[in-house]
């Protein structure tokens, strides 16, 4: 599934300028960028709500599909312009990561 | 003798510090600026500390403390001080050998080389220096002061890699100093506006994280103490007797 339709199938707002409607091939949900390092799999949608310019040079260096910041929290304008910088979605929600992980999850692998 | 103190510098080891941050490239600005004590913080790794000894044993109105900016379990930064290479090196050796092995690639991640005296490269560091240890910051606070050294959580106020960021809380423990980054104080924003419980009556400093030779005494702290140690800082940061200083510039 891609971005777009991603979004539009949960509710998500897409908040970057400039990114590329990625496939989502896996989903990770890390607030550690060192654990995310270690562990996440290329073209991932990260589940986070570090909603830093950090996070951007994770996703970018591991290749993924987009960012979905939780809870509600607001991107600051130095994250969406390194993301614009980069082609990477960035998206956000007001839901919490367990339901994110939950709702995201279904909708890329199907019902367990 | 009067200090200006710039306590958070990183050079061109740390992945994200510029290549232009050689020791005596450092050392220069410095004295430009009117700084007389630096600290040295790269992040997790204190390889580029013995040729600082060098540069300011030789350079007349310039001091040093050398340590490391070390990279939590939690992902808070805390730089860590000491008075000597020595301690420095030995604390550093152990906190790199803690870091979850991600492997530095150059091209993607930004170069991690120390240099000698004359810019010259010795060597380069393996382990990308952004990673964080599996020892969370009270280990860390316990580990520094066993060896002598200084506890500064940094840049508190920042959205990432801060106590508000990561934890929101001052974890208890005798921290010596919570630094506040030099935006923060240039904006003089109140230390209440922090999400940061427990402060208690910890004391504040400010450094200016220079990652680049023009940000080098952005901010510092004065003091004055008779002979320099990490004791004596220890003490006056204990006592509060001394000022905090931002001329970074604020948009």
């Amino acid at each position: 599934m891609k971005i777009d339709e991603l979004a539009a199938t949960l509710g998500y707002t897409i908040v970057s300028r400039q990114y590329e409607n990625r496939e989502i091939a896996d989903g990770y949900t890390s607030d550690l960028m060192s654990d995310v390092m270690g562990n996440a799999q290329e073209e991932s949608l990260l589940i986070t709500i570090q909603a830093h310019r950090n996070s951007v040079a994770v996703a970018v260096q591991l290749d993924f599909a987009g960012i979905l910041i939780c809870n509600g929290r607001a991107a600051p304008a130095e994250m969406l312009d390194a993301a614009s910088e980069h082609g990477l979605a960035v998206l956000t929600t007001d839901e919490n990561q367990f339901v994110s992980s939950y709702r995201v999850y279904l909708a890329i692998k199907g019902a367990c | 003798m009067q200090y200006r103190a710039d306590l958070h510098i990183h050079t061109c080891l740390s992945p994200c510090g510029s290549l232009e941050m050689s020791p005596r490239a450092i050392v220069q600005r410095a004295l430009e600026v009117g700084i007389n004590l630096i600290g040295i913080a790269d992040h997790n790794n204190t390889s580029n500390c013995v040729t600082f000894e060098k540069i300011c044993k030789e350079t007349a109105g310039i001091e040093c403390l050398y340590g490391l900016e070390a990279t939590t379990a939690e992902e808070i930064h805390v730089v860590c001080l000491f008075d000597t290479v020595m301690q420095a090196k030995e604390f550093g050796d152990y906190w790199y050998s803690t870091l979850t092995p991600v492997k530095n690639i150059p091209e993607k991640l930004g170069d991690q080389v120390y240099v000698d005296e004359d810019d010259g490269i010795l060597g380069e560091v393996e382990i990308f220096l952004n990673s964080a240890s599996t020892i969370g910051i009270d280990g860390l606070r316990v580990l520094v002061h066993e060896r002598g050294g200084l506890v500064v959580p940094a840049h508190v106020d920042r959205s990432s890699n801060s106590l508000s960021s990561q934890l929101g809380y001052l974890p208890p423990g005798d921290f010596d100093a919570l630094e506040l980054s030099k935006f923060f104080v240039a904006r003089s924003r109140r230390v209440d506006e922090l999400n940061l419980q427990g402060m208690g009556s910890c004391p504040f400093v400010t450094a200016s994280d220079a990652h680049y030779l023009h940000d080098i005494g952005k901010a510092y702290i004065e003091f004055e103490v008779d002979e320099l140690s990490v004791e004596a800082l220890r003490a006056v940061l204990e006592k509060k007797r001394f000022s905090k200083v931002s001329n970074a510039r604020v948009l």
